[in-house]
């Protein structure tokens, strides 16, 4: 059954766009990524324009961060007072960050610049995240109960972060850190995010990871809460500034992925922590492994339409 | 009494110089008969599942002419990014050129091979059969002279793998009756031929040389949902923008409560 969708201006079969949505959607429920440095890229492969394809995607990702939150809220899983310190912070960024894109489009650095930052942090949080599963799961077959979050291990970095001042206790993650430390990182992710087009998710859950030290359960509900809002954002921008929100789009991806995050969710819970962050650790290398392919290998054609971003 | 009538020779010669004079025309062109062309869908609207659809052309010319058809769009104009090496390592955009006086949109179909049916000496001044036509009356902004073969080369791949340029035959067929002969074409529209006015020219060409033309307009534009949706996007953004957001909140939120409902029926 083919759907005309009237801002990408394109003629395209329904059920691709609601399968893409399912398959990124579930994503988005095991990890709590919006799934955007995937989906988008998808889209753009099946012939929406590049600018479209971020916009609507973006709208998307409000029903499947709606959807993931409210079932990780079920489930307990949702710290709404991290979220909203980060959410300070991203949102802060995420004006940085539009002013930056700017600048750099002004160079006429900004292709450059967005390439080689996914390619950059794909491949590093990636490939750290990765390092650290695997490391733990290895050391699960030898210790009997390994402890997942560290909490008895004091490194220099943490003791350094608990001497900051406005120390705060979040309750439902069982960390105490100072308020500056969620609302900093929110703007670097806020920052990052604007100039890459996705919800942050990726970049976001390292650092309530490993900066934060929230456990992963927390890690993904609270995430998820924390994209809805930045693609609330972006979704609001881009309809405004670029005319590039293409509803029909959007809601045909919402359809799958809306479901797709609650399946997500519900496995989530059956799986070890270890084992969700090697998955997300291994997809995030793969999507940067094939973005480092389409720097070196000489694309089809050399001309592409203007606009995107 | 008989009369008899003498010709003179400078009389009979003068009659046969006038025979061919009369004649000449219709012996280059032994059926010129005026081309007459009508066009089934001239407005092509696109609903809801649009798909793409069929231009059915039809009409009568000479007898033994050769039939082609261009559908050209009006813009004419397109700003394109280039892609380049960046460090002799890294494939990426670095640049944009602009296209002019070269068409979004052009398809040419005949009864044989479009390229086959024309002159060269007319092919391109003023029919504009073929893409070397194309390449020689398009204007390039942004890019050394050097390079301009080159890129016009990437445009028309670029749009022939996007289905928007095509030169094709077949699509017209022709069938002679008596002394003219009737055409009728079923040429194949793309669904991603963007709204807009396009020309539909058709010429009726005998040995090479045009004897008739005749040009009509097709309008493709968007009507009902579709058209609904894209004059919201476009002109009233901030109102499409928030009806965006709310529907997919509210859809996020309704399979929340569905799948919490359905999980909570089971426990």
């Amino acid at each position: 059954m083919y759907l005309y969708l009237p801002v990408a201006l394109l003629s395209i079969n329904a059920f691709l766009p609601i399968g893409l949505g399912f398959g990124v959607g579930i994503l988005s429920g095991l990890f709590g990524v919006g799934g955007g440095f995937l989906l988008t890229p998808l889209l753009i492969m099946i012939g929406i324009p590049a600018t479209v394809a971020v916009a609507s995607d973006a709208n998307q990702i409000v029903a499947a961060s709606t959807s993931g939150t409210f079932a990780h809220w079920k489930l307990g899983n949702v710290d709404f007072k991290m979220g909203i310190f980060l959410l300070i912070g991203s949102f802060t960024g995420g004006i940085f960050g539009v002013e930056l894109v700017k600048v750099l489009r002004a160079l006429g650095m900004i292709d450059f610049a967005i390439r080689i930052t996914y390619v950059v942090m794909l491949g590093t949080i990636g490939s750290l995240m990765m390092a650290e599963s695997l490391s733990n799961v290895i050391r699960r077959k030898h210790y009997s109960a390994p402890d997942p979050f560290r909490r008895d291990r004091q490194s220099g970095m943490v003791r350094a972060l608990k001497s900051l001042p406005l120390q705060i206790h979040f309750e439902k993650s069982g960390v105490t850190h100072s308020a500056l430390l969620p609302v900093v990182l929110g703007v670097f992710v806020g920052t990052l995010a604007a100039l890459m087009g996705v919800g942050g998710g990726f970049i976001m859950i390292p650092v309530m990871l490993y900066l934060l030290r929230m456990p992963i359960y927390m890690v993904v509900g609270t995430s998820l809460f924390q994209v809805l809002f930045t693609c609330i954002e972006v979704t609001f921008l881009q309809a405004v500034k670029n005319h590039a929100v293409d509803f029909l789009l959007a809601f045909l991806l919402l359809i799958g992925s809306t479901v797709g995050v609650q399946i997500g969710a519900y496995f989530g819970e059956k799986l070890h922590g270890e084992h969700l962050k090697t998955l997300l650790a291994g997809i995030i290398l793969a999507v940067a492994v094939k973005m480092v392919f389409d720097l070196t290998l000489m694309p089809t054609h050399l001309l592409a339409q203007a606009g995107g971003h | 009494m008989r009369s008899v009538i003498h010709f003179k020779p400078v009389g009979a010669k003068a009659a046969v110089l006038l025979l061919l004079a009369v004649c000449l025309p219709w012996l280059e062109n032994p059926a010129s008969a005026a081309l007459s062309v009508d066009l089934a869908t001239p407005r092509i609207g696109i609903h809801f599942f649009y798909h793409g659809t069929t231009v059915r052309v039809s009409g009568t010319s000479g007898k033994g002419e050769d039939i082609v058809i261009k559908i050209v769009s009006c813009q004419d104009h397109e700003v394109l990014r280039t892609k380049g090496k960046v460090g002799g390592v890294l494939w990426m955009n670095v640049g944009q050129i602009t296209f002019d006086n070269i068409p979004s949109f052009y398809t040419v179909t005949g009864s044989r091979n479009p390229e086959e049916v024309f002159l060269p000496e007319t092919a391109c001044e003023p029919y504009a059969i073929g893409y070397p036509c194309l390449r020689k009356k398009a204007r390039i902004d942004g890019s050394d002279p050097g390079s301009n073969e080159k890129w016009m080369t990437e445009f028309i791949e670029l749009k022939k793998s996007a289905g928007l340029y095509s030169i094709s035959s077949g699509h017209v067929k022709t069938e002679e009756k008596g002394e003219v002969q009737s055409f009728r074409a079923e040429i194949p529209w793309p669904p991603q031929a963007v709204p807009g006015e396009y020309t539909l020219s058709v010429y009726a060409v005998k040995n090479g040389i045009v004897t008739d033309a005749a040009e009509k307009k097709l309008v493709v534009e968007q009507e009902g949902f579709v058209k609904f949706l894209a004059d919201l996007a476009r002109h009233r953004a901030r109102e499409y923008g928030i009806l965006s957001i709310l529907v997919a909140l509210v859809s996020g939120l309704a399979v929340g409560l569905i799948f919490h409902n359905a999980r909570s029926t089971e426990e």
